[in-house]
């Protein structure tokens, strides 16, 4: 037998990224527990548990975030994500198995995204230099969640804390690209 | 002309001088200046030539209608064509060049054009050039074509965009586009405020006018800093709307750096706005008289002339005769003359202007010339004198009445056109109104209103009036309100009673040769108007398409009414039956790095890395773009070539261990009760009868029966599958399933998830893959029996989950082991140095395709193409077999997929002791030369380590029943000669899949 481990990883790196300007910060963040649900309908009641699995208010609006930064986001009619910080007791993935019951597809996403989080006073200028949105704070309050084109990537963004920090979920093989834009328009917004 | 800078007036600061090149001479110039109104301040009289007649050009304009002064501005990789010198903003160092003159603006050897005009009418090009071949002249005529030249170099400024949304975007900051945006704000919506030029004001900058008794500039400027203070309201200058689509999307595109690029601020910033409403404030732009030799320097409108001695303190002449047939150009003769400019005579083609204008004009000592118009000017590079002929009832020069007028600049005013660019952009519907001879907006398509000159409305107390109606409706119908404000202006002329004058044809005055230009930028006179008529392009859309009137990055400003106005007379009805053709965007040019954005050099595409990607890079790895991944294609050894590399890679693979990183394979997850149902339909093959554990290769076809992709599915659980697909139509493949479950088999309880990026991949392949994988510490039984070939297990390795299929692609035994991505690299790392005592080798997508080619694998899109069906490649019986439906079964039921003689996947062994076979080399009867009927051609072909032969796969006509027949490859000139074989030249038994 070996005597070798397997190692996390990341874009050959095991420490997760920054970068910071007087106007913007940028910070991966690592350690995240992400778990999707699919299924050809998601049943309320699942909706229900799921969300008192995530302890969101504010149930059928499920576009949202609470208070412990942990996210249950409605993909689609057919599709949720939920993301929590990787320090409970239990995997999420496991709960969310007993919860489900062979009724909807769960699949460990974990390693499948990369959360970036920006803040500063830019920040949404830089978020709406690079999708088609524009982020109006009447629009996309505190909490809500959406996903749209980032560049030739998908991007779920989640509005968090104030109206100037965003947490952005990218594809993970497409993370560097989406840092590499979001550095750049830091650098010069 | 001899335009000069007048002592004193115009918005430029005198104390600022700078200092720019036109044409390699230095000339300066003041804070404020534009290059036209500097260069005219400097006495340049010509600033470029013509495009297909290289005549000598003056500046026309004084804003982005300009025709003439097309400039190349600045050097190297910074350089940039095609700007207007009307809108360059003057800075130190500037450098400008004419542009269309060879060897240079003052001998332009291409001027022979001109001479040989007679032979060089619109469309010459469609009829010319024929003989022998068009080629052979295409070279020379599209190097004398074009206003100027890209940089070759790439761009090293910066370019922004920006999305935004507003409840009122209002376009044109001119009088009546502040007043709209002081009353939306005022009533709380969410303004966004644009102007193309520097200054705010508009035309009521050429025009001296007082504004509740102040002066134009300084209203605006109060207006402008009001608005700027208010948080509900984005002010930007420099900024012009390029382009109005659907759903209210208006492109913007802003200059922010008009000097070099310091490398950190952008130089342009692209806006796309989602406006809940569009203001158009866009103005109007005047439209020259047309009359033989009306091209000449000199001859320019007459709103430039008042503007740029308003707005720059520049007089465009020392002896200025005024043409017009309406009020405004008085307003111009009055400024004129108010800054003590000579003004030799004011020719109106009207009996009588408006009395009050009249009776001013008299009052300031003006010489009005009624009745009458210019006829020609003489002086090809600095005008000389003005020809002013009588008109006769039928609006026809009376030749004897002819007179020659001293003058040095001829400015003229043919009235106005409503800048209805956006509008008709945005969908709208024009009418032409009789009252102002103007294409006006008429019916509203979104959700837009125009408002001042921009409606077709041009004295300026009535568009106010006007504007505040239309936004006061706006705010309403977004249940907002803002009081309508007493607004007092200064009279101005006016448009008046305008009279109907389209043209002045040298064939009235008995000079048939003197050509009237309409499209002062396309080089197109009214001769060729009428010329397209007469051969019978009588559609607007066609004379435009024929002539070239209107198009390109001018967009008709200054033209295409008049081009409208000419093609009336001759067809004897109504401008408004003519129609206009449909405007496009960009209205003014703009850069290609401003849609580009940050997307150009690595951030053009995204590439996706590997999880062993830095591995790679240490390894020597030659990295390439497959399907949007960057994988390598062979580690590079010094001192071996390519050939040498991948020979050694597949023999290790083949003698021992190999290892592939696999991560980009395709990997979705489908479940449910009817997931077995749901991919029996999806794959041409049976997949009901796959064993749970067990993993199976299926094709895909497309609706039309052709093969789309190819893999391996597995059956994780009853109701559980693993789809593998193509590392390049993973996505794809994932959406199109989504597709038939949500638009075609509702009913089917289907869910699925792509996880190919969840699960990193490493293929261990070659005779030692199993003793390999035993060192690890993990929870799966290799041995033959438990783990055969074509099955799937799932467990842990090294205390993180794995799965793991026993599959192959390159015929020895090969496992595919996933861990989580995150994990990849490291795993990658472990086989590596667990492998070193197997003498590892770490192989690339080239040794990938050897391996398979010398296996006779498919690969689709090489081996398959846009005819292919399952029969072609040896699919056939397995299709007939399988009695239920799939995608595409109706498809390959047809004739044609049934018919004998297709093309059919074979093996080719090559027999002439040759290299590997070309890839697309023709398959040829024995004996054909070219020209002869293609039978198929060589798909894939590479010489195999492994045999040391070349080993080939082609499509062949009626392949499969043509097994031993001799054939020849014909590839650009050279012969080769190959045998028909079963695909499959190595272990064609499969035996060392099965140790």
């Amino acid at each position: 037998m070996s005597r070798l481990t397997l190692r996390y990883t990341l874009d050959g790196s095991d420490r997760a990224r920054e970068f910071s300007r007087p106007h913007a910060k940028l910070l991966e963040v690592r350690k995240i527990e992400i778990v999707r649900v699919s299924a050809r309908e998601i049943p309320s009641q699942l909706d229900l548990q799921l969300a008192d699995l995530a302890r969101v208010d504010g149930v059928g609006l499920t576009n949202t975030v609470s208070e412990n930064d942990t996210v249950l986001a409605t993909l689609s009619r057919r599709e949720r994500l939920i993301l929590c910080k990787a320090d409970r007791p239990r995997s999420l993935y496991n709960d969310v198995i007993e919860i489900v019951e062979g009724c909807a597809l769960v699949t460990d996403a974990s390693h499948q995204f990369v959360i970036i989080d920006l803040s500063g006073r830019a920040a949404t200028e830089i978020l709406s230099s690079l999708t088609p949105l524009s982020f109006e704070s009447s629009i996309f309050t505190i909490g809500d969640c959406l996903r749209t084109v980032f560049a030739d990537t998908n991007v779920l963004v989640i509005r968090s804390e104030d109206e100037a920090n965003y947490r952005l979920i990218f594809e993970q093989t497409l993370a560097g690209y989406a840092w590499r834009l979001l550095e750049d328009a830091a650098k010069n917004v | 002309m001899s335009a000069y800078r007048l002592e004193n007036g115009g918005y430029i600061d005198r104390s600022q001088q700078i200092s720019f090149q036109f044409d390699g001479k230095k000339l300066s110039g003041f804070q404020g200046d534009t290059l036209a109104s500097a260069l005219l301040a400097n006495h340049v009289d010509v600033i470029g030539r013509s495009f297909k007649y290289h005549r000598p050009r003056g500046i026309l304009a004084a804003g982005l209608d300009e025709a003439n002064a097309i400039m190349q501005i600045g050097s190297g990789a910074e350089s940039s064509p095609n700007l207007k010198a009307t809108q360059v903003e003057l800075i130190e160092g500037l450098q400008a060049r004419s542009v269309n003159a060879w060897p240079s603006l003052k001998f332009d050897l291409l001027a022979v054009n001109a001479v040989f005009k007679r032979f060089l009418p619109a469309g010459f090009y469609y009829k010319t050039f024929m003989w022998p071949d068009w080629h052979w002249f295409e070279p020379a005529i599209r190097n004398a074509a074009g206003l100027g030249k890209s940089p070759d170099q790439p761009d090293p400024d910066i370019y922004d965009k920006r999305s935004a949304d507003c409840d009122i975007l209002v376009i044109g900051g001119g009088i009546c586009g502040l007043m709209a945006a002081r009353l939306a704000a005022e009533s709380g919506a969410n303004v966004l405020l644009v102007e193309v030029d520097s200054a705010w004001g508009g035309s009521a900058l050429c025009w001296p006018t007082l504004i509740d008794d102040s002066d134009a500039a300084s209203w605006c400027a109060s207006t402008v800093a009001e608005l700027h203070q208010k948080p509900n309201v984005v002010v930007l200058n420099r900024t012009m709307a390029f382009g109005y689509y659907d759903h209210n999307l208006v492109g913007l595109v802003q200059r922010l750096v008009p000097a070099q690029s310091d490398g950190l601020t952008p130089r342009e910033r692209m806006w796309k706005v989602r406006a809940k409403t569009v203001v158009l404030a866009t103005g109007a732009f005047e439209r020259p008289l047309v009359f033989p030799n009306n091209d000449r320097p000199g001859v320019m409108l007459a709103s430039a002339g008042a503007s740029y001695v308003s707005r720059f303190g520049v007089a465009v002449g020392r002896k200025v005769l005024i043409a017009t047939n309406n009020d405004s150009a008085y307003e111009s003769a009055f400024v004129l003359k108010e800054a003590g400019v000579d003004v030799v005579a004011l020719v109106d083609a009207r009996a009588s202007a408006a009395s009050e204008v009249t009776q001013r004009a008299q009052d300031m000592g003006l010489v009005i010339i009624s009745n009458s118009t210019v006829t020609n000017v003489k002086g090809s590079s600095g005008l000389r004198s003005a020809e002013v002929c009588e008109l006769n009832a039928d609006n026809q020069p009376v030749a004897k009445s002819r007179r020659s007028i001293q003058c040095d600049s001829v400015l003229t005013s043919g009235g106005w056109s409503p800048a209805v660019h956006l509008f008709s952009q945005s969908g709208g519907k024009l009418k032409f109104d009789d009252e102002t001879q103007a294409f006006v907006p008429k019916r509203s398509v979104q959700n837009e209103i125009s408002i001042g000159a921009a409606a077709g409305i041009f004295e300026l107390g009535a568009s106010l009036a006007h504007a505040q109606d239309r936004i006061g409706t706006v705010l309403k119908s977004l249940n907002l309100s803002a009081k309508p404000t007493e607004t007092s202006v200064s009279k101005h002329a006016g448009l008046g009673a305008i009279k109907s004058l389209w043209s002045v044809e040298g064939e009235m005055l008995d000079r048939p040769g003197a050509k009237a230009w309409v499209d002062f930028q396309n080089d197109v006179t009214s001769s060729d108007v009428k010329l397209a008529l007469r051969e019978n392009f009588r559609s607007v859309e066609h004379v435009k398409r024929y002539t070239t009137l209107g198009m390109a990055s001018d967009q008709g400003k200054t033209s295409n009414v008049n081009g409208i106005g000419v093609m009336s007379v001759e067809l004897r009805c109504d401008p408004g039956d003519v129609g206009t053709t449909k405007f496009r965007p960009p209205y003014n040019p703009l850069t290609i790095g401003a849609f580009a954005g940050r997307r150009v050099g690595e951030n053009l595409n995204p590439l996706r890395p590997l999880p062993s990607a830095a591995r790679q890079i240490e390894l020597g790895a030659k990295l390439e773009d497959y399907g949007g991944w960057h994988r390598p294609a062979y580690y590079v050894e010094r001192g071996q070539s390519e050939h040498e590399c991948v020979s050694k890679e597949v023999l290790a693979t083949r003698n021992s261990l190999g290892l592939f990183d696999a991560s980009p394979l395709g990997k979705i997850e489908v479940f449910g009760p009817d997931a077995a149902e749901f991919l029996n339909r999806i794959y041409a093959n049976n997949m009901k009868t796959l064993k749970v554990g067990r993993c199976r290769y299926g094709l895909m076809l497309n609706e039309n029966g052709i093969i789309y992709d190819d893999g391996i599915l597995a059956r994780i659980a009853e109701d559980h599958y693993l789809v593998g697909t193509t590392s390049g139509h993973a996505s794809a493949i994932a959406d199109m399933l989504q597709e038939w479950l949500q638009c075609e088999w509702v009913h089917l309880d289907v869910a699925t998830s792509n996880v190919t990026t969840n699960w990193a991949v490493m293929n261990v392949n070659g005779p030692k893959a199993r003793a390999l994988l035993e060192k690890f510490d993990s929870s799966f039984d290799f041995g033959a029996h438990a783990f055969p070939h074509m099955h799937f297990r799932e467990g842990e390795l090294e205390g993180v989950p794995c799965r793991i299929q026993r599959v192959s692609f390159s015929g020895e035994l090969s496992y595919e082991v996933s861990v989580p991505w995150g994990y990849g690299a490291s795993l990658f790392d472990n086989i590596m140095v667990l492998g070193e005592e197997f003498a590892i080798q770490p192989f690339g997508v080239e040794s990938l395709m050897t391996m398979r080619i010398e296996k006779g694998f498919l690969h689709v899109g090489s081996d398959t193409d846009g005819m292919t069906v399952p029969q072609d490649v040896g699919f056939g019986r397995i299709v007939e077999k399988k009695t239920d439906d799939f995608v595409g079964r109706r498809s390959i039921m047809r004739p044609d997929a049934l018919r004998s003689g297709r093309r059919q996947l074979v093996g080719l062994d090559v027999t002439d002791g040759g290299d590997a076979l070309p890839i697309g080399g023709h398959v040829v009867d024995q004996g054909q030369s070219p020209p002869t009927a293609s039978r198929g051609w060589v798909t894939s072909s590479v010489f195999s380590p492994t045999l040391s032969k070349p080993v080939a796969l082609g499509l062949v006509e009626g392949g499969a029943d043509r097994i031993g027949d001799e054939i020849e490859i014909w590839d650009l000139g050279t012969r080769r000669r190959a045998r028909i074989v079963a695909p499959g030249a190595y272990d064609a038994k499969g035996e060392r899949l099965h140790v």
